[in-house]
């Protein structure tokens, strides 16, 4: 089972991953902001972070800044946004982050499979952990 | 000596009474008068009532003459003069009276003592402008005479004395004296100014006359004009290349007026080699009309300066200065340019994040009810949500485009090329538009799979490129129909083709295809959404890669659009 963090600012999105994802078997967590989501981060230990860029507080960008790969090699972050310049795109990547998805393209479906396909890529370590 | 004279006179008046009774001399007058009274008794002529005939006549002869006359009489050459001579003696009269020529004029003893030699023995002496220093008034003094000295015979025929005709000519000397000094001076004058304007530090010229004719050129003059000769010609003549540059017609002005012309800085083209070569000069100069005797214009003196060197600086520094401010207006424009660009970059990326969340919001939540998440549906529900769906999609796609367009069109928009094989692109988009177009049971064919030409691409706009013309081909195309795609290696070139077999276009439509917001009308306008910006930002995309597109099309039969990238 994979523990997703949601850090969107968007309630109805929220809702809906939530909704989804939930629906997939996930273990689900959400943050309004950057900031919350790095206290929920350390808390939860995600396997996958969806990463919103355009938010209120502390923007994803800065939560990768703060964000220390060293100290969670498991979690993989797809920036999950609606912001489409290969400007914001290519700065994310360098910040850090695994993949970065145009969140407008994406049905409930693609999140779906985009989480299987992630979790399968660190199945073995979630296997080896005996779950 | 004057009053002696007159004490001698009035001592014995009762003997020269008498005298002058017993012999008179014809003739009146002062000296007459003087010579009737004079004691000759004591002197080699002897007392007037003895004297020849020879030496009454021409005594008589003399006093009547009113030219200065003196006679040199005997051997010693006692002196007898006329009333105008005596003027000319000056303070000497009447004392010299009955003295000897040598005694009488001491300072010309040696000139007197050589005519009476001379005239004495019968010889004759004629002296022209004979300038003599005498002391007439007791001071040394030069004076001119004509003089003609001649034999007095007495009754027998011999020479008994001397006529002495004396005309001074002191006053004429003098006068021809200062005239011709005032030549010199002038002439010296005239010297000194034509060589203070031969030397002037400027460039001067004297032109004569209504056709200006030189008279003078100096030297820097004549370097200017390339030491071709000047003097005695007419300036139209001397001078050809500056017709048409306004200069005769200024110095016609000049000579008719007799007002100065004056030139600041004028721009002047001169032959300064001689050999046809003309340069443009700047000169400040003068055209100062001069005046002959009589007030009338006589010609012009040209005086110049060249400023060549001062004005072509001074325009230098003007056009960098203009140069500068015309920089700094250009950096400041492109810098509020640049602002503006960033603005709307900003502007458009926001409003595209903006419009796309509640178009995302409602494509998860209709997306939810197609699945049957929220329970069984209709089969119209379900008809009704997937065209919310699908123009909720519209929406999006038209938000992309307008997007991309706006990226594409900012010029700051930059790719990344990297040399790759394109196939695996090609083959990668073909996959993934499998699915829509199997939906209308169309086919993609793509036989040259296994060709790996390498390009320099951005694989991802190039990606971009092919999935639109495919997802173009397939919406123009009908059921069943095929899309073809064909790689086609040429010597610099690599061409790319996707052809179909759809509607095609006429020859109109294909001349504004590439045009933003085209879209053409046709059997299946109705049926096919797109926002007349995909081709457009197609050909942009493909021009970034220095590449071409063209389109081959015939209504009814379908379209060939062919990419040609540079190897």
């Amino acid at each position: 089972m994979s523990k997703v963090l949601i850090v969107e600012d968007e309630i109805m999105l929220q809702e809906v991953y939530k909704m989804v994802l939930l629906k997939h078997s996930c273990e689900v967590s959400v943050s309004s902001n950057g900031l919350e989501g790095l206290q929920t981060l350390s808390k939860v230990r995600p396997d996958i972070v969806f990463l919103d860029v355009f938010m209120p507080v502390m923007d994803g960008k800065e939560f990768l800044r703060n964000f220390s790969k060293t100290e969670y090699p498991n979690t993989k972050i797809v920036v999950y946004t609606n912001l489409s310049d290969s400007k914001t795109e290519t700065e994310m990547l360098e910040l850090g982050a695994d993949k970065f998805v145009l969140k407008s393209s994406m049905t409930p479906q693609d999140l779906t499979d985009l989480v299987d396909e992630l979790d399968d890529k660190h199945a073995d370590s979630q296997k080896g952990a005996g779950v | 000596m004057k009053k002696a004279a007159s004490t001698q006179i009035k001592s014995d008046p009762a003997v020269a009474k008498r005298r002058h009774a017993g012999a008179s001399l014809p003739g009146k007058g002062e000296m007459h008068r003087l010579i009737s009274q004079h004691d000759w008794g004591t002197s080699s002529l002897g007392p007037i009532n003895k004297w020849s005939h020879s030496l009454r006549t021409a005594v008589g002869f003399m006093l009547q003459s009113p030219v200065p006359m003196v006679m040199l009489w005997g051997q010693s050459g006692f002196m007898l003069y006329n009333d105008a001579f005596s003027e000319f003696a000056g303070a000497r009269h009447p004392a010299l009276l009955g003295s000897t020529v040598l005694d009488g004029w001491p300072e010309v003893a040696d000139f007197n003592q050589h005519v009476m030699e001379v005239v004495m023995a019968g010889g004759s002496l004629t002296y022209t402008d004979q300038p003599l220093i005498l002391h007439r008034d007791g001071e040394p003094e030069e004076v001119w005479m004509d003089l003609t000295y001649s034999p007095l015979p007495d009754d027998s025929g011999a020479s008994a004395g001397v006529l002495a005709i004396v005309h001074e000519t002191t006053q004429r000397k003098r006068l021809e004296a200062n005239k011709a000094a005032a030549e010199a001076a002038l002439t010296a004058e005239r010297e000194q100014l034509y060589s203070l304007l031969m030397q002037a530090p400027a460039m001067i010229a004297i032109l004569k006359g209504p056709n200006h004719i030189f008279e003078l050129a100096n030297p820097l003059y004549m370097q200017l004009v390339g030491h071709r000769p000047l003097l005695g010609k007419p300036i139209r003549e001397a001078l050809p290349e500056l017709d048409g540059q306004s200069a005769y017609e200024s110095l016609d002005e000049a000579y008719m007026s007799g007002i100065q012309y004056i030139a600041h800085e004028r721009a002047v083209e001169l032959d300064r080699s001689g050999k046809g070569d003309m340069q443009t000069g700047y000169f400040n100069f003068v055209y100062q009309p001069y005046l002959d005797t009589h007030g009338s214009v006589e010609g012009i003196m040209v005086h110049g300066v060249e400023v060549t060197d001062q004005v072509l600086s001074r325009q230098k520094v003007e056009s960098v200065s203009r140069e500068q401010q015309r920089l700094i207006a250009l950096t400041n424009q492109r810098n509020e340019l640049i602002k503006l660009n960033n603005a709307k970059d900003e502007f458009i990326s926001l409003a595209s994040h903006q419009l796309r969340t509640p178009a995302t919001v409602v494509k998860q939540y209709v997306s939810l009810l197609l699945s049957g998440y929220g329970g069984e549906t209709t089969v119209d529900q379900r008809k009704f949500l997937q065209i919310a769906y699908d123009n909720n999609e519209r929406q999006l796609n038209i938000i992309s485009d307008l997007l991309k367009t706006a990226q594409l069109d900012s010029s700051r928009y930059t790719l990344h090329p990297v040399l790759q094989p394109i196939t695996p692109i090609v083959q990668t988009v073909i996959n993934q538009m499998m699915a829509s177009t199997e939906l209308k049971k169309q086919v993609i064919l793509f036989d040259d799979a296994d060709d790996m030409t390498r390009v320099s691409i951005d694989s991802d706009e190039i990606a971009l490129v092919i999935s639109n013309l495919i997802e173009n081909a397939s919406k123009y195309s009908f059921k069943g129909q095929t899309i073809t795609i064909t790689l086609k290696r040429l010597d610099k070139y690599l061409d790319i083709s996707v052809i179909d077999q759809g509607v095609g276009l006429d020859s109109t439509n294909v001349t504004r295809i590439f045009d933003k917001f085209t879209r053409i009308n046709n059997v299946l306008s109705d049926t096919v959404t797109g926002t007349g910006l995909g081709l457009y930002w197609v050909k942009k995309i493909i021009k970034l890669h220095h590449g071409t597109i063209r389109i081959n099309s015939e209504l009814g039969k379908g379209s060939t659009f062919i990419i040609r990238l540079p190897l």
